[in-house]
């Protein structure tokens, strides 16, 4: 009776032990949902997996305005953390209380002014991890013996020069399904005083408008367009490692800049995990990875090499517009001043449609 | 001079207490309207920006086509993005209640449209505010409103900005903290500043606390200190009090004094006669009460002196600077007194000293205390008895020792024998029941203990001690 006792006491002990094992030990399964193509985010995510066997990524690419449609429709599964480069979108998501707080600890020994900026985050919710300008790319072939613009008055006057060659080769992002498209055009709307006359230039001109950079990028470097206009430099950059045919410029009279941003969901069940992998993107180690292996510049204040936010602010302080990660783009995701763009976006440009 | 010092403590810390707790008061008053000011002040600075928001964004609302539409201005929110981590939440509606823009859900929030309701639009556009419970959170709300004309008719628009709250507690709580510090220093510094005067008020009484203390305590004599007025007023209330008590004293001195000598003169006159009589013949029953009379008439003066005694001393107490007295040469004197009183009755009086010591004291008083219990002590002894008298020292305590072998006390009679007029049941002697009490009276006067102890193998032992510091050893 007694041996029979201990015995199974000692099964029950050793269950419970192999239990607290497993749960301590199993692989867990972060989802990340970005707009963020899968190439450009794999060396990141790499080096997480390495640093944390235990956690397995699965990452999936949805294009900003679906994935902003389906955490808020809260379609099932749901992201543990959710990328985007459209800032409005992300800050409307946090704004409606779709995010979860992450207050991170500063660690003793950190130095001050802390490496994080402070315009780099909002709320302790949306955490931006790479600062990235919008860029005007052409055709290498189409390019060769011409003089590059380098600010929108001589690039006025180019596409006036070039009119013939450039009629039907202009590149836009499509603003009813690109969210970067959108946000890149609403504020140069805002900001720039001659935005009535690209508007004026692209409806002459018959500029052709894509569903995605990959696609206006394709189209550029087989030739089918020779300019790419206000396209996400990360992208670009990473384009013309591949492809050589692609020249790329900044506007010097001022470049719009955007910050990538993660935000951990609200429903999230992997709290902890969410939390390491949004510490690790904003980690010395994860920033010099994506600095060194990826398009994407680091944000952080004490990584100073050519792809990183401080390199950057220092060369082109007089030209970089970036846009504040705050309350104040909140107005873009208001659908009637949406309705207000598209349609004259539309009458501009879509009215051989 | 115990009960002055006690009154003057207590008259600081009844100014202390007044005057910390109407500070107390003053300063929770004025914390509570800090905490107001902090609030209001909040409310004006963050409300402005929301209003102005609203403003921008009412600006901007026009006809596309047959709808309303608003291309909000890139800088409607940017006085609110000044709160670092305030969200905000807008709604654009009509008068119908129709949605144009913005967060719908508000549309079915009470407080909005009865809002709209109450707030008629005028020419001039005035911004109201109002909080609401958004979304779990805090919100404070600006609402404005103008009229738009169209084909239609007249449409009345409104225009709500709302943020939340963190960054307006915040600095709410800034301001306030910042003012309550400043409050408490003041205090603190209040507090110090009338703990100084509490200090300098009181010096006076406390100057007057100290002469009088560190007077002998029959100086009767006007006290003599410098102070402010009102101080003056107490000193002199002080000296005519004890010129009062002076004078009493006087009187008292010759009305005991008097009294005595007007009750001894015809007593000795009545035993006199009564001595006459029995000196001629008369017959033996006369004879025999007329010696009861002379017996009474003897307890009678004797009650008379000790009387006197104890009023002399009483009064000595408080009118003759004490003196030192050489303990041993004042027993030695009142057993030389009293030998020829105990020889008559064949008893024997030893005096052994075993050390020598001094007392401070009044002379009269000692002699009374030693001879009235030498006394009691021969006459409690049978006679061709010893009664011995010792005066030594013992640790720390200085003793006098008075030994009898007569018949003794019972110990249920021990506590009362220092009494009044007390005399133990089956006391045969004659006495005045007073002698005792003088000497516990006096002892008491000087710290010493009367101890009473059995005499083995019979008899009573009167021990008197001095304890330690009481007396003072002679070399």
């Amino acid at each position: 009776m007694i041996n029979f006792r201990s015995v199974y006491l000692f099964i029950v002990f050793f269950l419970g032990a192999s239990n607290a094992l497993a749960t301590d030990n199993s692989p867990k399964t972060l989802r990340v949902f970005g707009a963020a193509y899968q190439e450009e985010m794999q060396p990141l995510l790499d080096d997480f997996s390495m640093r944390n066997p235990n956690i397995e990524i699965e990452y999936q690419w949805m294009s900003s305005e679906v994935l902003d449609n389906y955490i808020r429709e809260q379609k099932e599964p749901q992201p543990d953390i959710t990328i985007s480069s459209v800032m409005h979108l992300q800050i409307g998501l946090v704004n409606d209380g779709y995010s979860l707080e992450h207050r991170r600890e500063i660690k003793s020994g950190e130095s001050y002014p802390p490496a994080l900026p402070e315009w780099s985050q909002w709320r302790d919710e949306l955490f931006g991890f790479s600062f990235e300008p919008a860029v005007i790319a052409f055709n290498s072939s189409f390019i060769e013996g011409k003089q590059v613009p380098t600010n929108r008055i001589e690039l006025l006057s180019f596409i006036r020069r070039h009119s013939d060659e450039l009629m039907g080769q202009i590149g836009l992002y499509d603003i009813r399904t690109v969210g970067i498209g959108y946000l890149f055009w609403s504020f140069e709307r805002q900001q720039a005083r001659n935005y009535g006359q690209f508007l004026e230039l692209f409806n002459s001109h018959n500029a052709r408008t894509f569903g995605s950079s990959r696609a206006m990028l394709d189209a550029l470097s087989r030739g089918e367009i020779s300019m790419a206009y206000n396209i996400l430099g990360s992208y670009a950059r990473s384009w013309q490692k591949l492809n050589d045919n692609v020249t790329i410029t900044t506007m010097k009279d001022y470049t719009p800049v955007i910050i990538r941003t993660a935000l951990i969901n609200k429903t999230t069940q992997n709290e902890l995990e969410a939390k390491r992998f949004i510490d690790y993107l904003l980690s010395s180690s994860g920033q010099w990875v994506m600095a060194e292996q990826t398009n994407m510049p680091s944000i952080r204040s004490d990584i100073n090499i050519v792809n990183s936010a401080s390199y950057m602010r220092e060369q082109y302080a007089e030209e970089l517009k970036p846009m504040p990660l705050d309350v104040r783009l909140l107005v873009f995701t208001d659908k009637s001043k949406r309705q207000i763009v598209t349609t004259e976006w539309e009458n501009a440009l879509k009215n051989y449609d | 001079m115990f009960g002055l010092s006690i009154s003057t403590r207590s008259l600081r810390f009844q100014l202390f207490a007044y005057s910390a707790s109407a500070l107390l008061f003053i300063g929770l008053i004025s914390m509570l309207a800090v905490k107001r000011y902090a609030y209001e002040t909040a409310q004006f600075i963050f409300d402005s920006p929301l209003a102005n928001a609203a403003l921008q964004i009412l600006e901007e609302v026009g006809l596309e086509g047959d709808e309303l539409s608003v291309d909000l201005p890139f800088s409607a929110f940017s006085g609110l993005a000044d709160s670092p981590r305030d969200k905000v939440f807008y709604l654009i509606t009509t008068k119908q209640k129709e949605f144009v823009t913005g967060y719908e859900s508000l549309l079915f929030e009470d407080i909005v449209t009865s809002q709209n309701d109450s707030n008629p639009l005028r020419l001039e556009v005035v911004p109201h505010f109002f909080d609401l419970k958004f979304k779990q959170q805090h919100v404070r709300f600006s609402l404005v409103g103008r009229v738009i004309n169209t084909r239609q008719g007249p449409h009345h628009v409104y225009v709500l900005v709302g943020q939340t709250t963190e960054a307006r507690k915040q600095w709410e709580q800034q301001l306030s903290s910042a003012a309550i510090k400043l409050i408490l220093g003041v205090v603190i510094c209040t507090v110090i500043v009338i703990i100084i005067l509490i200090i300098q008020v009181l010096k006076p009484i406390k100057s007057i606390n100290k002469k009088i203390s560190q007077r002998s305590n029959i100086d009767l004599t006007p006290i003599d200190v410098e102070g402010p007025e009102e101080v003056m007023h107490l000193v002199k209330t002080i000296n005519s009090f004890m010129f009062q008590l002076d004078e009493t004293l006087v009187n008292l001195k010759n009305f005991t004094s008097e009294a005595a000598h007007q009750l001894k003169t015809p007593l000795a006159g009545m035993r006199s006669q009564v001595e006459l009589i029995l000196s001629r013949d008369s017959s033996p029953q006369t004879a025999q009460s007329l010696k009861r009379v002379l017996e009474a008439c003897g307890i009678l003066e004797r009650t008379i002196e000790q009387l006197l005694n104890h009023a002399t001393i009483k009064h000595r107490f408080r009118s003759v600077e004490p003196t030192i007295n050489n303990i041993n040469k004042l027993v030695q004197s009142v057993c030389r007194e009293l030998a020829i009183n105990a020889l008559k009755r064949n008893i024997s009086l030893s005096f052994q000293q075993s050390g020598k010591y001094q007392i401070k004291g009044d002379e009269f008083a000692l002699k009374q205390m030693l001879s009235n219990l030498i006394e009691n002590a021969i006459k409690y002894s049978p006679d061709g008895s010893v009664v011995e008298v010792e005066v030594g020292l013992r640790g720390t305590k200085a003793i006098i020792l008075i030994r009898d072998f007569g018949i003794g006390i019972k110990d249920k009679d021990k506590p009362h024998v220092f009494e009044r007029f007390y005399r133990t049941s089956e006391n045969i002697h004659s006495g005045t029941g007073l002698g005792m009490s003088i000497a516990a009276e006096v002892a008491e006067k000087y710290h010493a203990r009367l101890v009473l102890r059995d005499t083995e193998p019979q008899g009573l032992t009167v021990e008197i001690q001095f304890p330690y510091r009481k007396w003072e050893e002679i070399q």
